[in-house]
């Protein structure tokens, strides 16, 4: 079975952070966290990340089933050099487990949604850089200026739901996803690809983008039973080059705007 | 001021022999470097006192990490005043004395609200935190290369004129707050960040931005002026939020999303080319402003996307055809959607103003 390897990764992951020496916060407590991980992190339970987390090479990051973790906004001003977002971000350039589970979903959002305020997106979302491991599973984002991209990361998602992101996923240069039900809501962009960045989509739904659903460009890509329904621009992509069957449009303003392939 | 010659002590030929400087030290005499220089901590430079490097002279940094964040933490701290003077033929080399050295080894060369402004003249500055570092100074920095450090060049209230600059394959590679910034003559490619401001002003010509892959220009709350410049390949091209610009004569073309995104900002473009980007050209969000004289072409979805309630004057432009239903094709505004605002378009050009190869005047890049 395809999901077997995936299974068997995160459960390697769970079983090496209980056996591990790592910093873990007690699951009734609200662990606080910012800057970067000195040693193999577990979160649990209710997380507040103050400011940037990077996870640095020779780190993991693991998020065990349930975790909400609330992202402090930081005004879109900061000039790290550490840190690549001007808003807050969680870097990762090692590796990360996210272990959700269909009643336990893992979940990132902004404090300021709390506080009921929030109009824009007002963190930078989760950023794979050059990852050495990237597995996520039942993971929630929300309202992120760019929920998730991955830079030069092969990485793996089951049940990533990205909510009122400006940009949902970006793939950029060298890796590969393997997504199985990606569900994209609202938002300017559900999905972009650049560079040499390659993906398989097996199962999702695109809904509601303000503009385009998913930008493919002449990616050759492996895409089947998608759905995009409500969004302004349904796929950017070169039809010449990219199998378009596997997708199901229902009510987009346009359903695809052929790329590369002459004017519309 | 104590110094060790390790070298001689080891035995080494004098090829070897290093100035080294360990732990917390300051110099409060003028000092003259030349040879190998070895920094070990943190050395400052006194106010009022000047520290001289001469052409061929390396100054390594060895790799501290004290508090175990990944970042070295040896550096020159300066408050006097800094003349780092290489040749051509013999640059000087701020880098790592690791012997197998990673970006951000070693912390910064560091101007601190320094007497004089500082002058750095055929420097390699490498695999530093941030190669160059300036809070409430002045500096004139020419025909360098800064590369592989995370931040290549960092200032905050300073002012700083770069000429003839490489910076390339850093994570970062400019980034300024509250800060005055000229630009003439710079390759600025194969970072992850190209540059960014805020509360600034920057004045550019001659410079090349390509192949960045987050943006390549991105101010905030700042003014821009541009001339004879390419932005091209980066992942944005121009990003302008709460900003100002004037930009002539500059190719912005090749990058994988926007051209330009204007948001709340203001621009000025004449004789300039947007051209061949991703998903639009101009995606102009509640800015004002114009262009003038210029070409669209050939951009993903749309040439320009007005996403907000002000109207875009584009009007005496190229649209690489004379058929306005084809220009209307290329734009989308309110006609397309409801609650935009319009963009004007008339009088357009029928024929480009100048080579879509090159703009107005020939660029001249480094």
């Amino acid at each position: 079975m395809r999901l077997y390897p995936f299974i068997l990764i995160l459960a390697s992951a769970m079983l090496f952070a209980c056996s591990a020496p790592r910093t873990q916060n007690p699951p009734s407590a609200v662990l606080e966290v910012a800057g970067v991980l000195r040693e193999d992190t577990l979160w649990q339970g209710e997380v507040l990340m103050l400011d940037d987390v990077l996870v640095p090479r020779g780190r993991t990051l693991t998020i065990l089933p349930g975790t909400r973790i609330r992202v402090q906004s930081a005004g879109s001003t900061k000039l790290e050099p550490l840190f690549l977002s001007t808003a807050t971000e969680l870097l990762v350039r090692g590796e990360i487990y996210v272990a959700g589970t269909s009643e336990q979903p893992v979940r990132f959002s902004p404090v300021a949604e709390d506080e009921g305020s929030l109009e824009e997106p007002v963190w930078g979302g989760i950023i794979l850089d050059g990852a050495l491991s990237a597995h996520f599973q039942h993971l929630d984002l929300e309202k992120g200026e760019i929920c998730l991209q991955s830079l030069d990361t092969s990485m793996q998602a089951r049940h990533l739901r990205l909510f009122d992101c400006r940009y949902g996923l970006i793939l950029q240069g060298e890796g590969f996803a393997e997504l199985e039900d990606l569900q994209v809501e609202a938002g300017e962009v559900g999905l972009l690809l650049w560079e040499q960045a390659q993906m398989n989509l097996l199962g999702g739904r695109f809904t509601g983008q303000a503009e385009e659903a998913i930008h493919l460009g002449s990616h050759e890509v492996h895409i089947q039973n998608v759905l995009i329904r409500g969004t302004a621009l349904g796929v950017v992509a070169d039809p010449r080059k990219v199998d378009l069957s596997g997708l199901i449009f229902e009510d987009n303003g346009r359903n695809i705007y052929p790329r590369g392939a002459g004017a519309p | 001021m104590r110094f060790i010659l390790i070298a001689l002590l080891l035995g080494l030929p004098a090829s070897a022999l290093a100035l080294v400087y360990q732990g917390e030290q300051t110099l409060y005499e003028d000092t003259l470097w030349q040879g190998e220089v070895l920094i070990d901590g943190i050395l400052t430079v006194a106010p009022h006192v000047r520290l001289e490097i001469r052409p061929g002279t390396r100054v390594s940094f060895t790799r501290i990490d004290s508090d175990g964040d990944g970042i070295g933490e040896s550096e020159l701290y300066i408050q006097g005043i800094f003349s780092a003077r290489g040749t051509l033929d013999a640059p000087i080399v701020f880098g790592s004395a690791a012997r197998n050295p990673a970006p951000g080894d070693w912390g910064a060369i560091n101007m601190m609200a320094s007497t004089e402004d500082g002058l750095m003249e055929h420097c390699i500055v490498e695999y530093g935190y941030r190669g160059f570092h300036a809070h409430f100074a002045g500096a004139t920095i020419r025909s360098s290369l800064f590369r592989r450090n995370y931040q290549a060049l960092q200032f905050q209230d300073s002012r700083l004129r770069l000429e003839e600059l490489e910076i390339r394959d850093n994570h970062n590679a400019l980034q300024f707050r509250d800060s005055e910034v000229s630009i003439s003559g710079a390759l600025i490619q194969d970072n992850l960040w190209a540059v960014r401001a805020l509360y600034s002003s920057l004045e550019m010509e001659n410079v090349l931005l390509a192949g960045n892959r987050f943006n390549g220009l991105n101010l905030r709350e700042s003014f821009l002026l541009a001339r004879n410049s390419r932005i091209e390949n980066n992942r944005r091209g121009l990003y302008l939020q709460q900003s100002e610009a004037e930009i002539k004569g500059t190719l912005i073309r090749g990058n994988l999303e926007h051209g330009i995104l204007l948001e709340n900002s203001i621009i000025f473009s004449e004789l300039s080319s947007i051209s061949d980007n991703g998903r639009s050209g101009v995606k102009w969000i509640d800015s004002h402003g114009s262009f003038r004289q210029s070409v669209f072409e050939d951009n993903g979805e749309y040439a320009l996307f007005n996403d907000g309630p002000t109207k875009a004057d584009v009007r005496n432009n190229w649209w690489g055809t004379t058929v306005p239903e084809r220009i209307d094709a290329m734009i989308l505004d309110a006609a397309d959607r409801p609650g935009r605002a319009g963009v004007d378009y008339s009088s357009f050009l029928l024929e480009p103003p100048f080579s879509n190869t090159m703009t107005q005047t020939e660029t001249e890049l480094p």
